[in-house]
């Protein structure tokens, strides 16, 4: 199958043809991905006949509304996992299990029209969903010939303090988007607002219907409230001191900025002081980058022997356990410097003891 | 007569990690070292506060998820077979370095500490460790508050209201089981808060929480007294407001003290240092390096060349940093105090692990701190929220912001390119379970299999819900285990869903995954209604 072909291909029916040949493809995987595995699996088959090429929208003006709106999602996991599940499926023989076994992959969808609203920030959203391929087509239907070329898009709408009947908010914009299954990072780029988020189809000529409303969300502040409580007031300039201390930077040590005062917009310079690491990363943190090269040597010095198994055995002054057969290993640091090691052996009726005291130096020269 | 209160509050907590399937298994070193060197030295520092009657004040958290592997049998056997070979790994060490006096002393040190581990773990406490903290809690000295069931990031959850009531109150459950009574005080995973979760928390008769500084300074209205007081939220429930000046001293990379040169360095460990045949029997199966917890080396300055560690010079310094962290606190407090129009409190929250696992004077640190606070001076007289809350009942109502103790203070760290894709299955997930609870009454269906399918759905749902996933996931270290943990307890959900639907429980299935995530032995999916 040619590469023209399979771009024709909506990426629904790829990933079911990438099923069909045995190709393991990782969630949120995009069309291009699934194509260039598609093409370097051998002997692909032509798709099913009631597979309908459809355009994919769009593409040349989404690049730029992208830029203006947001950034991508980026994909979950480390690409190697392609690879190694196309060197999994190589060895599926195709007969099924006889006990239930875990899927090693997570669902590509639920099959639902559905979007989801989440806050990363004061400035930022994120957005998730899915629509069935069913519902794109009945509501594609439903707009007649402009359904043939309209396209996905989210429109985000500004619902502060208005309970959203589709047509009440403060302002919206949209965004044009690739995937029936997909997320986004969407920029607000307003703190302390309420959003709400519409997945939908918009014609050319700007109409849009929308095919799933997502859950409100509202961004948090990211400076003091102007709200103020009489009983609980405090003169401005004794706000600032507290405010400046509770940013942590110390009027005490004369450590203090002019950009926290409230007169700047009233930051805080968080992060700063912020822990960043959870119990985790203290569990097994990440080791120090060592230099470009480097060379250790240390020297050890094994002292081994053997004699009668009930036999009493010291080294230096200290007794050595001895292994069933009456063999002992010791096994030492050798500094530089010179060390007597004496050692004995006496037998267990303390009748007869022999030494043997070997001498061992180490120098060592470094250049 | 004081001037301020101090409240240190530490945060203990580890992902649930088990796995009777494998002979050995190398995440469960994480619990093992962090009871080695954090949790059984904070109990000896406790012990020997309490011995010498210094009246010290400490919160501390311990997650449902610690509390259950601390109090699981089979992880407690294992802690035993670990630090049993860590004995004879000293033991070994003691003889080899006979000619190098500074480190022979050290080995000895080593010696000395694993055995002592081996005393207060198993005779002293009878292998349980949550016993000996209790054992604090109701002398008065310490106040033990619960987390989130398996440290979900709630701000990321609250589309699921009923995922998150049920992570508050199988903690709830959890805490009233182990300690008799229901927690008073909680710390939210990655201090997560978002506007309205202190209706949940009050549903369960928590009466406060800790936010990072701007969740309370940038409340409304205003706060009258930045983070140096607590917060009512509207229904009563009050958040303290971490203060940096004090966090920074001990965190900061640059500036805090666990950097200084004397400090022992936590890299350089015989796990890497040593002969590889001479190790090989302490490393894990497959017989990569790791770190085995004997660490020879001071920190000695920014350079590779490390000097041999010195206890006592060591010790010092941390009696010396004890005794500036008080002086800074006093100074804090006077200041406070003449600008105020009531006594500050100074919230101090860190992560437990901090003390002796990475920093490993830290232990010695808080001993130093709370007596010299307690001998030295009465400008500052440490704390516990709830005491606080007690003696000051009279506090401004104001509804904190949206924040997280995580890197830029909100949702970014748990929600990026790397995590952002657990989202989509993890909510899909609670919904299904509420689902679940809803059409499933106790009782009907009558036989046990679906009930414990039902319950172990919940777990299963609950482990996916861990923030230390996504955690990993951003932070790069060990992000294959993460994904895969992730992935596991999603799809055995899903599975059970689909079994539990259909009226066709595959027993082995649901056996094979009751004996591996065996937390919450208690749970009743109907919480999930």
């Amino acid at each position: 199958m040619k590469k023209s072909d399979l771009e024709k291909l909506e990426e629904r029916e790829l990933l079911e043809l990438a099923l069909k040949l045995g190709i393991g493809v990782r969630e949120g995987i995009r069309k291009p991905e699934i194509i260039k595995l598609l093409r370097s699996a051998k002997a692909a088959p032509t798709p099913p006949a009631e597979s309908h090429a459809q355009d994919a929208p769009h593409a040349s003006s989404k690049a730029g509304r992208h830029a203006e709106a947001g950034q991508p999602a980026e994909a979950g996991q480390p690409a190697q996992t392609i690879q190694q599940e196309v060197e999994e499926s190589k060895f599926y023989t195709g007969t099924p299990p006889e006990e239930f076994r875990l899927p090693s992959e997570l669902p590509y969808h639920y099959g639902d029209d559905r979007i989801v609203l989440l806050v990363r920030d004061p400035h930022w959203t994120y957005s998730y969903w899915e629509v069935s391929q069913k519902k794109l087509e009945i509501e594609r239907g439903n707009l007649g010939r402009a359904g043939d070329d309209a396209y996905l898009a989210l429109r985000v709408y500004d619902v502060t303090d208005v309970r959203f009947d589709g047509a009440n908010d403060h302002g919206h914009y949209d965004i044009g988007i690739y995937d029936r299954v997909g997320n986004w990072y969407v920029n607000t780029g307003m703190p302390g607002r309420s959003f709400i988020v519409d997945l939908g189809l918009k014609t050319q000529d700007g109409r849009f219907v929308t095919l799933a409303r997502s859950n409100a969300v509202r961004t948090p502040r990211d400076s003091v409230s102007d709200v103020l409580d009489e009983e609980w007031m405090v003169p401005d300039s004794d706000f600032e001191r507290i405010f400046a201390l509770s940013g942590g930077l110390s009027t005490l040590t004369g450590a203090s900025s002019a950009d926290v005062r409230l007169a700047g917009g009233g930051k805080l310079p968080f992060g700063i002081a912020s822990p960043g690491m959870g119990s985790l990363a203290l569990m097994s943190p990440v080791k120090k980058k060592q230099r470009a090269f480097w060379f250790v040597l240390n020297t050890e010095l094994i002292v081994y022997g053997a004699t009668e198994p009930d036999a009493k055995v010291s080294i230096q002054g200290r007794p050595v356990t001895l292994r069933p057969d009456g063999t002992f290993t010791l096994r030492f640091a050798l500094p530089d410097g010179k060390q007597i090691i004496e050692c004995s052996a006496t037998s267990a009726d303390e009748v007869e003891t022999r030494c043997i005291t070997p001498e061992v130096s180490r120098s060592t020269r470094v250049r | 007569m004081e001037k301020g209160y101090l409240s240190i509050v530490l945060h203990a907590h580890l992902p649930f990690v088990r796995h009777p399937e494998y002979e050995d298994f190398l995440e469960e070193d994480w619990l093992f070292e962090a009871i080695s060197e954090t949790y059984i030295p904070l109990v000896n520092v406790f012990d020997s506060l309490a011995a010498d009657n210094v009246d010290f004040r400490i919160t501390m958290s311990l997650t449902p998820t610690l509390i259950a592997m601390l109090t699981d049998p089979f992880l407690q056997e294992r802690y035993l077979r670990h630090i049993t070979r860590l004995i004879q790994l000293s033991e070994s060490e003691v003889e080899r370095t006979r000619w190098q006096p500074q480190f022979h002393e050290l080995a000895r040190m080593y010696r000395e500490r694993f055995n002592n581990c081996k005393y207060v773990f198993e005779t002293k406490y009878g292998r349980n460790l949550v016993s000996a903290f209790k054992k604090f809690q109701d002398m008065g000295k310490l106040e033990i508050i619960t987390c989130a069931a398996t440290h979900g990031f709630l701000p990321l959850m609250e589309l699921n209201p009923n995922a998150v009531r049920a992570q508050i109150a199988i903690a709830a459950q959890n805490y009233e089981k182990h300690f008799g009574r229901p927690p008073r005080g909680i710390w939210l995973p990655e201090c997560g808060y978002y506007p309205g979760l202190e209706e949940v928390l009050k549903q369960y008769g928590i009466k406060f929480f800790f936010t990072d500084s701007h969740g309370v300074l940038y409340g409304s209205p205003r706060p009258k007294y930045g983070v140096f007081a607590p917060i009512y939220c509207p229904n009563g429930v009050a958040a303290f407001g971490r203060d940096l000046e004090s966090s920074k001293q001990v965190w900061s990379a640059q500036e805090g003290y666990p950097g200084d040169y004397c400090y022992r360095d936590f890299y350089r460990d015989i796990g890497f240092d040593l002969d590889y045949d001479y190790i090989r029997p302490y490393l894990h199966g497959d017989g990569t390096r790791t770190n085995l917890g004997v660490k020879y080396y001071q920190i000695t300055g920014p350079t590779d060349h490390k000097e041999p560690y010195v206890r006592a010079r060591a010790l010092g310094k941390a009696a010396e940093h004890a005794g500036n962290f008080m002086f800074n606190r006093e100074k804090q407090a006077e200041y406070l105090f003449s600008i105020m129009d009531r006594k500050p409190i100074i919230v101090s929250p860190y992560d437990a692990e901090l003390f002796g696992h990475w920093w490993f004077e830290g232990p010695e640190w808080l001993d130093f701190l709370f007596r010299k606070l307690h001998f030295d001076q009465d400008t500052v007289r440490p704390i516990t929220p709830m005491e606080y809350l007690d003696e000051n009942p009279k506090n401004q109502k104001a509804t904190p912001s949206l924040s997280s103790w995580g890197y830029k203070g909100y949702a970014e760290v748990w929600l990026e390119g790397s995590n952002d894709w657990v989202y989509r299955h993890l909510h899909k997930a609670a919904q299904r379970m509420t689902e679940l609870a809803r059409n499933n009454n106790p009782g009907n269906p009558s036989d046990g299999l679906t009930l414990r399918a039902l319950n172990q759905a919940a777990r299963e749902l609950l482990l996916a819900q861990s923030s230390d996933w996504a955690f990993i996931m951003k932070t790069g270290t060990m992000v294959q285990y993460a994904v895969k943990r992730t992935k596991d307890h999603v799809n055995s959900f899903n599975a059970l869903y689909g079994m539990i639907t259909e009226k066709k429980i595959d027993r082995k299935f649901l056996e094979d995954l009751e004996n591996r995530d065996n937390i919450f032995p208690e749970l009743n999916y109907k919480v999930y209604a």
